[in-house]
């Protein structure tokens, strides 16, 4: 029996380059960043002070006419953001609900983060708790906490799944993937296997994310993991550059529709492409640190290869992680080098985190997304910033302006803290 | 499609550490709860199912890892090790041994933040350049490595060597149901020959209770427990050819809740293991 094939048939984006298709390839293809200082709150004291946000996001204008109900009681910034885009992807698919009947064979599968923590949520939930002596009135908290004034229970996971599956009346397997930077690219390659096993015909997938709020700036920079680059915002974030100096936080979120093909065949679905192979490993190493060999993202990357059954010389671009960390770059190079080999040594490599900064666990799902467009549009996105390459990071880079070249197939990588690690197969329709 | 035996059971639940525990207790009817270790005066429950048995330092190779391990990532650990160790796997599992964890939700320990708060208030409100002048640096450095779900099963990785596929799904017993039958269909479809499946979850500390309770999860006869279990999954023709003997399940008396606390996205594995415990090898 021949094995199903996961077709894309739509595919949305809540970018800070684009919140349009449109917007996003254009913005991806002509070199543009959405870097800046951060809007979002007084940042002035704060060591890195550079953000990649999305502007006047208004999830209402996204989602149409869709019930939202209590929305605001159950979702945070991350989940308006993975709504608007599910919302989005639902419409570019041509799909709205399950036929009745079918409701089972529609699934979901989101790769979600941390609480997108507002201010005031931390103003009211511990503030009044907060002792002259520095201590915590525990009692007082707790109380609170049991009411229904706690916000701790507007950050759920999985809200994001539930609120889809009411628009859609799905009662398919539902993913909170919960893998920090490889949970997007995780969530797709969860639909993949739904789709090649017979689980599902339908599977919404996709990542979710914003940690542009003082806490969680603030626990990246106690990490020393962001850039430092104020003066410059749009210069900021370099990947693969000598002068590297931290990742670019980013927000938003992507969705993408994948269908069987024979689903998709069937109802006369336009295909954008096709999620080829899907590869995942775990470092075993450290939870904040690579493999000091890149053992972990060699193995995710042959995996992948192994999985889409395709010949490293088959492979047309890869869209790295490349954070712009001083760790992860020259790692991630020499695992594309190891995993490649000699006849993948020429294959292009550009990070588009510069252009649209880290989106943490939506990351690997906007970056399947830039796939899309490079196969759709002939064209690979270049990795801004990168003027002067480390020689640790010897690779072919797309780098200046976008690179015109047909491909078949992109890889796309996603490394997480926790050292969970994911590579995608996305290739254009066959 | 490749049979897929369970050759392993690792559990850590206030019934105690391993299968022969948590059979043992059960066959007895014993009931585990005690007073939770926070205050709890006004609230509607005051007992829970604590895994008081469990020393985390046995479990890990430096104690220094200690530091950055939640509750949650103690608990898992041990059932990890528990589990290679009772399959007669401790060290020899292979580095691509699958790892397919249901986790908890992000529950962060308030006191983490309490004294980065205290510094930031400036008329009874919150003042971010406060934070950042004052706060930020009373902020604990390695909090968001501990409040991170996936944890648990990043420690579970590095202590036993596994960097095969894997899962972390969120933020409760549906999400560890999944990651089990996830684990079922990689070995059987030849993606690892052998996976750990199963969750870790702490109801019993305040940030875990009050969220449970905020969400329903708790009420009478369903107190807050804490615990994991990780069942080692193993393609029968790779058991096979090393001797090893599939467990078989057999039914439990009743619910487990009332006599160890529901234990979030740990508890369906919690209570796999228990059946696989009482039904012993073929």
């Amino acid at each position: 029996m021949s094995e199903r094939r996961a077709v894309i048939t739509g595919w949305s984006v809540l970018s800070p380059i684009g919140c349009t298709r449109e917007s996003f390839a254009e913005a991806l293809l002509g070199g543009r960043t959405g870097a800046a200082e951060v809007r979002a709150f007084d940042a002035s004291g704060f060591g890195s002070r550079v953000a990649a946000e999305v502007p006047g996001f208004s999830m209402a204008a996204h989602v149409g006419a869709r019930e939202v109900g209590d929305v605001a009681d159950r979702a945070d910034r991350k989940a308006e953001f993975g709504l608007a885009a599910c919302a989005g992807a639902l419409d570019h698919a041509g799909l709205a609900e399950a036929p009745a009947g079918r409701e089972g064979r529609w699934a979901i599968s989101m790769g979600t983060g941390l609480a997108s923590v507002v201010p005031r949520e931390v103003e009211r939930d511990m503030v009044p708790f907060v002792l002259d002596d520095g201590n915590h009135d525990l009692r007082a908290f707790a109380r609170q906490a049991l009411d229904d004034r706690w916000s701790a229970s507007r950050h759920r996971t999985d809200a994001v799944n539930e609120i889809v599956a009411a628009w859609t009346g799905l009662t398919g397997p539902s993913a909170s993937h919960f893998s920090a930077c490889a949970a997007g690219a995780q969530a797709i390659g969860q639909a993949l296997r739904w789709i090649r096993r017979g689980t599902a015909d339908v599977v919404i997938c996709g990542g979710m994310d914003s940690m542009i709020h003082p806490f969680g700036m603030a626990s990246f920079i106690l990490l020393g993991a962001l850039t430092t680059g104020n003066d410059e915002p749009e210069r900021a974030n370099r990947p693969f550059d000598r002068e590297r100096n931290g990742f670019l936080i980013g927000e938003g979120a992507a969705a993408l529709i994948i269908e069987s093909e024979e689903h998709a065949r069937a109802r006369g679905a336009e295909v954008h492409g096709e999620v080829r192979g899907y590869g995942t490993s775990v470092d075993a190493w450290n939870v904040t640190a690579p493999h000091p060999e890149g053992k972990g993202a060699r193995l995710a990357l042959e995996r992948c290869l192994a999985d889409a059954r395709l010949a490293p010389e088959d492979v047309g671009y890869i869209n790295a992680h490349g954070t712009g960390t001083e760790l992860n770059d020259p790692i991630e190079a020499g695992a594309i080098r190891a995993a490649l080999g000699p006849s993948g040594a020429g294959v292009p490599v550009s990070s588009t985190k510069a252009a649209h900064g880290h989106l943490i666990a939506a990351a690997g799902a906007l970056e399947a997304c830039v796939c899309l467009v490079a196969l759709a549009e002939g064209a690979l996105p270049p990795t801004l910033n990168l003027e002067n390459p480390d020689p640790a990071c010897d690779l072919d880079h797309v780098r200046g302006a976008a690179r015109q070249s047909r491909i078949e197939v992109a890889l796309s990588n996603s490394f997480g803290f926790g050292g969970q690690n994911a590579s995608l197969a996305i290739g254009r329709p066959r | 499609m490749r049979e897929v035996w369970i050759t392993g059971v690792g559990v850590v639940s206030a019934h105690g550490l391993g299968s022969h525990a948590l059979a043992s207790a059960i066959r007895d009817g014993r009931r585990s709860l005690t007073k939770l270790d926070f205050p709890t005066e006004g609230f509607p429950i005051r007992e829970g199912g604590l895994a008081d048995a469990l020393d985390p330092e046995e479990f890990v190779t430096k104690r220094k890892d200690l530091k950055l391990m939640s509750r949650d990532a103690r608990l898992a650990v041990a059932a990890g090790v528990l589990a290679l160790r009772d399959a007669g796997l401790e060290g020899e599992a292979g580095d691509d041994l699958g790892l397919f964890m249901g986790v908890g939700p992000e529950k962060g320990d308030v006191s983490d933040l309490v004294p980065a708060v205290a510094a930031s208030r400036e008329g009874g409100r919150l003042s971010i350049p406060a934070f950042a002048a004052r706060g930020m640096e009373l902020m604990n450095p390695l909090a968001s490595l501990k409040t991170l779900p996936n944890m648990p099963l990043a420690h579970v990785s590095i202590r036993l060597g596994a960097m095969g596929p894997n899962l972390a799904l969120s933020p409760d017993e549906r999400a560890t149901e999944l990651a089990m039958e996830e684990a079922e269909a990689a070995v059987a479809h030849g993606e690892c020959d052998r996976a750990l499946a199963g969750g870790a979850d702490c109801l019993t500390s305040l940030s875990g209770f009050c969220l449970a309770w905020r969400h329903g999860r708790l009420g009478p006869g369903r107190p807050p427990g804490e615990g994991a279990a990780l069942l080692l999954l193993e393609a029968a023709e790779v058991a096979r050819a090393r001797g090893a003997r599939p467990y078989r399940a057999e039914d439990l008396p009743g619910p487990l809740a009332p006599w160890i606390g529901f234990s979030g996205a740990a508890h369906p594995a919690i209570c796999r293991a228990a059946e696989l415990a009482l039904g012993g090898r073929a």
